[in-house]
C-alpha cells in the first residue's frame, strides 16, 4: 500500500505520512551511508526519487539491518511515539562518535481514523522538501571531516518511556559528541509529521 | 757314597722338579725293562762299553744278588724335596705296607686340599658376610638418622598442631564465654525487670511513682560511663551462676536503708520501699550499662571494623596453618613411604641373612666334621705307622719314611691347628655379625612401631585438620556474610548513580537495534585481531573475500574461456559462409566481388581473359563507378560504350555489369582456344554460367 492510497486529493493522513517519512529515511540514510563512504560504492545501485538519482545500498547484511529497522520506525511514525531518529556514526576500534545525524520529529495531533484524521498538503510539495533536505545532506559531504579510520553506524530511536520494545531492541546511550560543531539542515513537514534535520560533527583535532 | 757323585745326584739340586720327575721314572721303566741285566754283567764280567755309556749303570757299583733298591742318602735326598717323589719310587718298595702308607698319604693329601679349599671358600663367604654386615650397619645408622629425622618432624607437627588447637580453643572459649555472658545477663535482665515491676507497683501502691520520681529512675544512668568488658572479665562474668552476677551492689542499698532508717527508724515499710526503690535504680543502672556493654560494640563502626579485621588475620593465619600443616604432613607421608621401602628391603635382606646363617651353620658342620675325620685319620695313619715301625719286618728306610710321615702329619696338623684357629676367629666375627643382625633387627622392630605410630599421627591429624577445614570454612561463610551485610550497606549508603549525559528528556528512552552494523564490525575486528594475536596472518572477512575473488575469477575464466571458444566457433562459420557466399556468388553472376573498404566493392568478371576488374562506391545510397577496368571511369574504354548506355541513359548498374558480362563472354567464344580464367585457376569455363544479380541497389 503506497502513500497515494491513504491520501485522497491533497489529503494525508497520519498513516500515509508516517509511511512517506519512513521513505524518507530510506533514502537519507542509505545516502548518508553513501556519501560517507560507510560501505563500497558499488554494493549501492542508482534509484531516481524526489527527481534526484540517489544511491541504494544493495548489500544484503545492511538490508537486513535497515528493513526491519524502518518498518519499526513507520509503526512509531503511525503510533505517534517517534520523537528523534539519530544516525550515530562511530569509529570501530575506539566506538568514539564522530557524526550523528539527528532527525527531530514533531507529530501533529491528529486521529488514525475518522474526524481529524487527515490534513491538506500536496504530496509533490512534501516530496520536494524532502528532496531539498537529501540534497543538502549530499551537499554536507563538503564541510564534514573525512572519515579516515574505520568506521561504522547505529540508528537510534527516541520514544516515549512507556513505549512498548520489542524483542532484539535495547536502551542505549544518548551517544553525544563533546564539543561538536552543529549544522542545522533544512526541514520538511508531511503536515502531520514535521522533520528537522541537522548534523553534529567532531571537529578535528 | 758314589750315588753323590752321579749326574743325577749331582743335578739334583740345579734340576726342575719336572726334569727330575722325569728322569725317575726313566730310570724306573729301565730297571723294569731290563731287570736282569745286572745280574748278567755281575756273572759275566765287567760291562760293555756300550753299557758304559748308561750314567747310572756305569757308575752305581751294584752288588751281586741285591735289588736295585735306592740307598738311605738318596732316599733322604728325596724326602726332603717333595713327599710326591717318595710315592714315584714305589716301585722300588716290595712291602705291602709301604704301599698302603703311601696310598693313605695320598689321600690325606687330598683330603686336607679339599679341606682347605673348603676352608677357603667359608673364608670368602666369612668374608662376604662381614661385607654385608658393614652394609647392613651402614642402612642401619642411615635408618637411624631418618628416624631422628621423623622424630624432629614429628615433633614440629605435634607443636604445631597443638599451636593450632590452642587457638581453636581459645577462640571456642572466647565465643562459649560470650555466649554465657550473654545468656546470664538476659536472665539477670529478665529477673531484674521483674524486680523493677514489682518496686514500681509498690511506689505506686506507696504514691511514690510520680512523676518527679519516674524522671529520677529515667535520667539515673546518664551520668554513668559506658563500661568496655575485657576478655579477663567476660571470663569471671562465665564463671559461677547468674545469681552471683554482680549487677547490683548491696552496699549502696544498705547505705540508702541505713539512712533511711536514721531519718525513719520505726518506718519499716519505707525501709522496704527504699530497698526495692535502690534496687531498681541499682538495677536500671546495672542494665543500662550491660546494654551499653553488649550493644556498644556494635554501634560503634570502627570497633565493629576492627573486629572483623582481627577476625580476618586470624582467618588467614589458619589458613597459614593449615597450608603449614598440610606440607608437613605430605612431607611425613613421603618419609614414611621412604622408611616403609627401607623396612620392606631390610626384611628382605634379613632373609636373605637368615639363610646365609643356616649356610654358614651347615659349612661350619661339614667343617667340623672334616677336622674330625683328618683327626680320625691322623689317628689311625699313626697308629698304621707305629705298628709298621714296631713290625718285625721293618727296615731302617721305612723307618725313615715313617717319621718324614710322622713329621708330615704334625704339619699338617698345625695347619688343621692353625685353620680352627681361623675357624675359630671366623666363628667369633659370626657370632659378632649375629650381634649385629640382631641389633639390626631390634631397630627395624622399633623403627617400625614408630612407622606404625607416625601412621596413626598422620590419620589423626588428617581428621583434626578436616575438623579445622570444616571450623574455616564456617568462620569464612560468617565472614563473608558480615563482608555481604557492610558491603550492601556501603553500596545502599553510599553509592550515587552515575549521570549519563543524555539530550533526551525524563518521559523519553532511547533504544537501538542489539545487532547494529557498529557492534557487529566491533565483533569482526575483535575476532580479526584475537586471530591475528593467535597466529593468523588474515582475518575472516579478508579470507573470505579473498575466497570470493577466487571463486569469482574462476568463474569468470571459465566464462571467458567459453566465449572465446563460441567467438572462434562463430568466427570459422563465418568464415565458411563467407567463402560459400562468395562461391555462390561467382558462380550465379560471374563475378568475383571483393569488398575494398565499407564503402567500395571491386568486381572481376570470370570471362575477362585480362583479369581487369570495376570498382564501385556507394555513396549516400547511390551506387558509382569509380573504377573502369584499372582506369578511374571517366576515362576511355572498351566497356564505354555499355557504360553509358546502361549507367548513363538507363541509370543500371546491373544492366552495365550483365553487357559487359555478355560483352566479355562473346570476346572469349571468339577466342575459344584461349584459356579463360573461370574462378580460381583451373577451373574449367561454363558458358551456360552465371546469371546475373544485383549486387547494390539504391
Amino acid at each position: 500500500m503506497s502513500a497515494m492510497d491513504t491520501k485522497t486529493k491533497g489529503a494525508i493522513s497520519l498513516k500515509g505520512s508516517a509511511q512517506l517519512v519512513q521513505e524518507f529515511f530510506h533514502y537519507g540514510l542509505n545516502n548518508i551511508l553513501y556519501q560517507r563512504g560507510l560501505y563500497p560504492a558499488d554494493s549501492f545501485s542508482r534509484v531516481k526519487q524526489y527527481g534526484l538519482t540517489l544511491l541504494v545500498t544493495n548489500d544484503n547484511k545492511l538490508k537486513a539491518f535497515l528493513e526491519p529497522l524502518f518498518q519499526q520506525v513507520e509503526k512509531f511514525l503511525a503510533a505517534k511515539k517517534l520523537k528523534r531518529l539519530v544516525m550515530v556514526i562511530s569509529e570501530i576500534k575506539t566506538k568514539e562518535v564522530v557524526e550523528r545525524w539527528q532527525f527531530d520529529i514533531q507529530t501533529e495531533d491528529i486521529n488514525e481514523e475518522g474526524e481529524n484524521s487527515t490534513r491538506q498538503k500536496d504530496e509533490k510539495k512534501i516530496r520536494q522538501e524532502m528532496g531539498d533536505v537529501i540534497r543538502q545532506i549530499t551537499a554536507s559531504v563538503t564541510f564534514l571531516p573525512l572519515l579516515e579510520v574505520p568506521c561504522s553506524f547505529d540508528v537510534l530511536i527516541y520514544t516515549g518511556k512507556d513505549t512498548q520494545m520489542p524483542q532484539d531492541w535495547a536502551e542505549s546511550s544518548a551517544c553525544l559528541i563533546e564539543n561538536a560543531e552543529q549544522v542545522q539542515l533544512r526541514s520538511f513537514s508531511t503536515s502531520v509529521h514535521s522533520v528537522q534535520a541537522q548534523v553534529q560533527y567532531k571537529l578535528e583535532s | 757314597m758314589q750315588m753323590d757323585s752321579s749326574p743325577l745326584s749331582e743335578s739334583d739340586d740345579s734340576m726342575s722338579e719336572s726334569t727330575r720327575v722325569f728322569n725317575l721314572k726313566m730310570e724306573k721303566e729301565f730297571v723294569k725293562a731290563f731287570p736282569l741285566r745286572s745280574d748278567q754283567r755281575i756273572s759275566m764280567g765287567p760291562p760293555t762299553s756300550t753299557l758304559k755309556g748308561n750314567p747310572t749303570f756305569g757308575k752305581t757299583p751294584l752288588m751281586r744278588g741285591q735289588a736295585p733298591v735306592s740307598t738311605p742318602h738318596s732316599m733322604r735326598n728325596m724326602k726332603s724335596s717333595t713327599p710326591i717323589r717318595f710315592s714315584l719310587d714305589e716301585s722300588f718298595i716290595t712291602g705291602a705296607t709301604a704301599q698302603n702308607l703311601s696310598s693313605k698319604v695320598a689321600e690325606l693329601t687330598t683330603e686336607l686340599d679339599l679341606h682347605k679349599r673348603k676352608l677357603e671358600r667359608q673364608s670368602k663367604e666369612l668374608a662376604t658376610t662381614i661385607e654385608r654386615m658393614e652394609r647392613y650397619k651402614i642402612e642401619s645408622e642411615e635408618l637411624i638418622r631418618g628416624n631422628a629425622e621423623l622424630k624432629k618432624n614429628k615433633q614440629r607437627l605435634e607443636d604445631d598442631l597443638r599451636g593450632a588447637q590452642l587457638m581453636t580453643n581459645t577462640d571456642t572459649t572466647t565465643n562459649s564465654s560470650s555466649s554465657t555472658v550473654i545468656n546470664k545477663l538476659f536472665t539477670w535482665l529478665e529477673w531484674k525487670e521483674a524486680q523493677l515491676n514489682t518496686m514500681a507497683a509498690i511506689m505506686a501502691s506507696a504514691q511514690l511513682w510520680t512523676e518527679d520520681n519516674r524522671n529520677l529512675v529515667a535520667n539515673s544512668y546518664r551520668s554513668i560511663e559506658p563500661i568496655m568488658l575485657s576478655q579477663d572479665d567476660v571470663a569471671a562474668y562465665a564463671s559461677g551462676s547468674v545469681q552471683d552476677f554482680q549487677g547490683i551492689h548491696e552496699s549502696p542499698i544498705a547505705e540508702a536503708v541505713e539512712v533511711e532508717e536514721e531519718r525513719n527508724p520505726n518506718d519499716t515499710t519505707l525501709r522496704e520501699d527504699n530497698e526495692t526503690i535502690y534496687m531498681d535504680e541499682s538495677s536500671t543502672e546495672d542494665i543500662q550499662n550491660n546494654q551499653s556493654t553488649r550493644i556498644l560494640p556494635f554501634e560503634d563502626e570502627q570497633e565493629s571494623a576492627k573486629e572483623i579485621s582481627i577476625l580476618n588475620n586470624t582467618m588467614y593465619e589458619k589458613d597459614e596453618k593449615i597450608e603449614k600443616l598440610e606440607f608437613e604432613l605430605n612431607k611425613a607421608i613421603e618419609q614414611l613411604e621412604l622408611y616403609k621401602g627401607r623396612t620392606t628391603k631390610l626384611a628382605v635382606m634379613e632373609e636373605e641373612n637368615q639363610s646365609l646363617k643356616h649356610r654358614l651353620g651347615f659349612l661350619e658342620q661339614m667343617h667340623n666334621d672334616s677336622i674330625r675325620d683328618l683327626h680320625a685319620s691322623a689317628r689311625l695313619c699313626e697308629n698304621q705307622l707305629a705298628s709298621t715301625m714296631t713290625s718285625p719286618d721293618g727296615k731302617k728306610m721305612e723307618r725313615e719314611e715313617a717319621r718324614s710321615l710322622t713329621l708330615t702329619m704334625r704339619t699338617m696338623q698345625r695347619q688343621i691347628d692353625e685353620l680352627g684357629e681361623i675357624g675359630g676367629r671366623s666363628e667369633k666375627e659370626l657370632q659378632v655379625a649375629r650381634d649385629e643382625i640382631m641389633k639390626i633387627r631390634s631397630e627395624l622392630e622399633a623403627s617400625n612401631n614408630y612407622s606404625n605410630q607416625l601412621s596413626k599421627d598422620v590419620q589423626t591429624m588428617s581428621a583434626e585438620k578436616g575438623t579445622l577445614m570444616e571450623q574455616l570454612a564456617e568462620a569464612k561463610r560468617q565472614l563473608e556474610e558480615v563482608n555481604r551485610v557492610d558491603m550492601t550497606t556501603l553500596v545502599n549508603d553510599t553509592l550515587v548513580p552515575e549521570s549519563v549525559a543524555t539530550d533526551a528528556g525524563d518521559t523519553t528512552q532511547i533504544v537501538h537495534f542489539q545487532f547494529n552494523p557498529l557492534d557487529q564490525a566491533r565483533r569482526e575486528l575483535r575476532d580479526e585481531e584475537r586471530k591475528r594475536s593467535l597466529g593468523g596472518c588474515e582475518g575472516p572477512s579478508v579470507k573470505r573475500r579473498r575466497s570470493e575473488d577466487d571463486a569469482e575469477m574462476e568463474e569468470l575464466r571459465k566464462k571467458l574461456a567459453m566465449a572465446e571458444s563460441r567467438c572462434e566457433r562463430l568466427s570459422n562459420h563465418s568464415i565458411d559462409s563467407v567463402r560459400n557466399f562468395r562461391n555462390i556468388i561467382l558462380k550465379v553472376t560471374g563475378y568475383d566481388i571483393k569488398m575494398k573498404q565499407e564503402d567500395s566493392v571491386q568486381l572481376t568478371s570470370t570471362y575477362d581473359t585480362l583479369n581487369q576488374h570495376f570498382g564501385f562506391m556507394v555513396r549516400d545510397g547511390r551506387v558509382e563507378m569509380i573504377e573502369l577496368m584499372d582506369k578511374p571511369f571517366d576515362g576511355p574504354d572498351r566497356f564505354q560504350f555499355e557504360a553509358e548506355m546502361w549507367m548513363g541513359e538507363r541509370n543500371s548498374v546491373p544492366g552495365f555489369l550483365a553487357a559487359c558480362q555478355i560483352k566479355l563472354l562473346e570476346e572469349a567464344l571468339v577466342q575459344p582456344e584461349e584459356t579463360l580464367m573461370y574462378g580460381n585457376e583451373g577451373d574449367e569455363f561454363d558458358p551456360s554460367g552465371p546469371s546475373f544479380s544485383i549486387l547494390q541497389e539504391d
